[in-house]
């Protein structure tokens, strides 16, 4: 049996944390700014990897590999492993 | 981080990535030359590297409107109230002053060192739900204020339901 206030805090659980990932992505820009514009337009631009490597004057291999790249940071950053001190 | 040390981090991430995983760690010990850091960083980004969900695969708008309308499912159900959600009474002033303008705030979804992302009523000169974007005094830096506009422009290159418009920016007197 579950209990109300356990139900509710599953219900309320956020599926991301949005200022979190936009200090993250400050961070990352000053190390990294393209990686971090990949992210932009990708994420909060919607924009898709041929658009994204338009905008950007770079190749969609480029961008691939910048956005993988980029999650790993920010998932490393959001989960509280900074890689930052390293 | 230096730009230049995460040059050589992102170089040891690939050259490791190329290793068979069995000889992997024996490759970083050596490549890292005892720079504990450096490696940690390293195995850091490789363990990411495994996970195969879907982090930031869907674009923010629909994320963000996944929570809303979950939230407004809550709200018509009965289980929450709809008065606006705070931590702490420091919160709940906060959010009484911050009724602005056509503004009304609703519940915090978000909060970080910058500040906090709120859900927010906007009553003229329609009445709909918005997301609102408050940044801490002293936190309207010249930094701060770029990034909205980066956000506006790449927001403003695609015309499509599901990408949130920039409404309105502005100062509170706080």
């Amino acid at each position: 049996m579950l209990r109300i206030d356990e139900a509710l805090d599953g219900a309320e659980a956020p599926g991301l944390d949005f200022a979190a990932l936009d200090e993250a992505l400050i961070a990352l820009a000053k190390v990294d700014p393209r990686k971090s514009r990949v992210v932009e337009l990708r994420f909060f631009g919607g924009l898709n990897m041929e658009e994204t490597a338009e905008v950007l004057k770079i190749s969609s291999d480029t961008v691939l590999r910048d956005w993988k790249m980029a999650k790993n940071w920010l998932r490393c950053e959001l989960s509280g492993e900074t890689l930052d001190g390293a | 981080m230096e730009p230049e040390r995460w040059q050589r981090i992102e170089r040891l991430y690939d050259s490791a990535l190329d290793q068979e995983s069995s000889v992997r760690a024996a490759f970083l010990e050596r490549a890292c030359g005892g720079d504990e850091a450096l490696r940690r960083a390293v195995e850091l980004l490789l363990a990411q590297h495994e996970k195969d969900d879907d982090f930031l695969e869907a674009p923010a708008m629909e994320v963000a409107a996944k929570d809303l309308a979950r939230d407004q499912q809550a709200d018509s159900s009965g289980f929450t109230s709809p008065a606006p959600s705070v931590d702490s009474e420091a919160d709940l002033i906060a959010a009484e002053q911050l009724s602005f303008g056509p503004y009304r705030l609703l519940q915090k979804i978000g909060e970080g060192g910058m500040g906090s992302v709120w859900l927010a009523e906007q009553r003229e000169p329609v009445r709909r739900r918005v997301a609102i974007k408050l940044i801490k005094t002293g936190m309207n830096t010249r930094e701060v204020m770029v990034r909205f506009e980066s956000e506006r422009q790449a927001l403003a290159l695609m015309d499509h339901p599901a990408i949130a418009m920039v409404l309105d920016a502005g100062t509170t007197p706080q």
